[in-house]
């Protein structure tokens, strides 16, 4: 798939980007389904769920679930430091609008990214899915993987998103 | 907007409905109380918290009843015994209309740990034998349900649970307790009493199960660390404390290492990520701003059995 399909069909995708890191990968979110950026807190474990699910806080007077993305992405768990930050994002789960925190590495900046920089994301073999991915954005040498944030939320089979995750940065990297 | 007024109404027509009065249960009549008690929690405005929860407890049942077409005596009168116990504790004693089923005489509620007297007498209330006899034999007359009847019971159940969407939140008087590091809390409804076993009181079976002799009654002991996958502060129960609880008609001891305080707390949905979770029926947001975990007492017991 070339820019110009991208162009053609993706018009939605160019905006303002949230801009985070998981370790050395540099990922994006459209600011429109980030709620707000708290710091890292204490959070409520709660028993006999997944893993990434690292459990419940208090937001605005509700309580929300937290994903560790590292966990999702089956990354290593990393140590909580002062530039863990936990984003608030709305997302579509089972077609209701939910709250959600992801606890992320490090929060960078708000990109603003056009069309003509956001490439589609690669066509990979075997059982590897991108649906997580809506597209790669190219930022002079650095690449941002851009997340369908309601595709990496569900509760899709996170083996082969890391699986992804991990083609995406060999084939862009 | 309801008022006490309004609740009466609706004790004194339940009285009629159960068959309290002289006649069978009727099923039609059931069917109108329920949607009279939805109808009081869509206009709860003027009504104060215990007679909100009495009457949610009281529709949920009466749901139950309705919907599995199982006229039980026993559990219709358990559903008039909350709402009267409700009207009870906002008139007189001497005002008390409806026909209360007359209990033997009961000795004093011994005062248990952790519980306030009113819920142990609240529960003397709800666990005392003295169902209405004569509802008996007539529970089987009211068991046909017509199609007619059917569509109302759905009708009444679909605006039960709209109504249960809608609200989302409740109040309950929570019992905080601690496993390790970890503190739950457990709706004081489900807690019969709590104390520290001896080591003569407990028992084992096949060297797995454990059970707990608690008045010439044997009951299994649920370890919460166990279930829950957490560090407790000691894995033997004559260290740490045991809480019996009762949920859906089943009873159970739980270990925990301590009781904390009591507080009534707004159970907050978890959210669809989390709302399917065993053994947990909701959080609550503490004065030092931590969400503490809402146990769901048969859910507990179900993951026990498993």
């Amino acid at each position: 798939m070339s820019n110009t399909t991208l162009a053609e069909g993706g018009n939605h995708l160019a905006g303002k980007y949230l801009t985070f890191a998981l370790g050395s990968e540099e990922y994006g979110l459209e600011i429109l389904n980030v709620r707000e950026i708290v710091g890292y807190q204490k959070i409520t474990k709660v028993p006999k769920t997944s893993r990434e699910i690292k459990g419940v806080i208090s937001f605005r007077g509700h309580v929300i679930p937290i994903v560790d993305l590292r966990e999702r992405f089956g990354m290593e768990e990393k140590a909580v430091d002062d530039q863990t930050c936990i984003i608030v994002v709305e997302h579509e789960h089972d077609r209701r609008i939910t709250t959600t925190g992801v606890i992320v590495d490090q929060v960078s900046e708000v990109l603003d990214i056009q069309i003509e920089q956001i490439e589609p994301p690669p066509q990979f073999g075997g059982a590897a899915r991108v649906d997580f991915i809506c597209g790669i954005g190219k930022m002079g040498g650095n690449v941002k993987i851009l997340l369908d944030i309601d595709n990496v939320l569900s509760s899709a089979n996170t083996t082969q998103w890391a699986e992804a995750a991990e083609e995406v940065v060999q084939i862009t990297g | 907007m309801a008022d006490r007024s309004s609740v009466k109404k609706v004790t004194e027509a339940a009285a009629q409905a159960f068959g309290l009065t002289g006649g069978p249960p009727e099923k039609d009549g059931l069917i109108k109380l329920m949607n009279d008690l939805v109808e009081l929690l869509s206009n709860a405005d003027g009504l104060d918290i215990a007679t909100i929860n009495a009457v949610w407890k009281a529709s949920r049942k009466l749901q139950s009843c309705v919907e599995n077409d199982d006229l039980n005596p026993a559990v219709l009168a358990d559903v008039y015994l909350i709402l009267i116990g409700d009207e009870q504790k906002h008139t007189s004693p001497k005002s008390a209309a409806p026909p209360k089923p007359a209990p033997e005489s009961k000795p004093e509620p011994e005062p248990q740990p952790g519980k306030p007297t009113d819920e142990v007498l609240e529960e003397e209330i709800s666990a005392a034998p003295s169902r209405p006899a004569d509802l008996a034999p007539q529970a089987a007359d009211a068991k046909k349900t017509t199609p007619k009847l059917d569509e109302k019971i759905k009708v009444s159940t679909d605006r039960l649970d709209n109504l249960v969407n809608m609200v989302g939140e409740l109040l309950i008087d929570g019992q905080m307790v601690r496993v390790g590091e970890e503190k739950y809390i457990i709706p004081i409804n489900n807690i019969r009493r709590c104390f520290r076993p001896t080591e003569d009181q407990i028992s084992t079976i096949h060297g797995q199960r454990e059970m707990v002799l608690v008045r010439n009654e044997l009951l299994p002991l649920a370890r919460l660390h166990e279930l829950f996958e957490v560090e407790p502060d000691s894995t033997n129960p004559c260290e740490g404390l045991v809480v019996i609880v009762e949920g859906d008609n089943e009873v159970c001891c739980m270990l925990v290492d301590d009781l904390l305080d009591q507080q009534r707390v707004v159970i907050k949905d978890l959210g669809p990520l989390l709302n399917q979770t065993e053994g947990v029926s909701g959080g609550a947001i503490m004065g030092d701003g931590m969400v503490r975990l809402i146990l769901d007492i048969p859910g507990v017991i179900k993951l026990y059995r498993k």
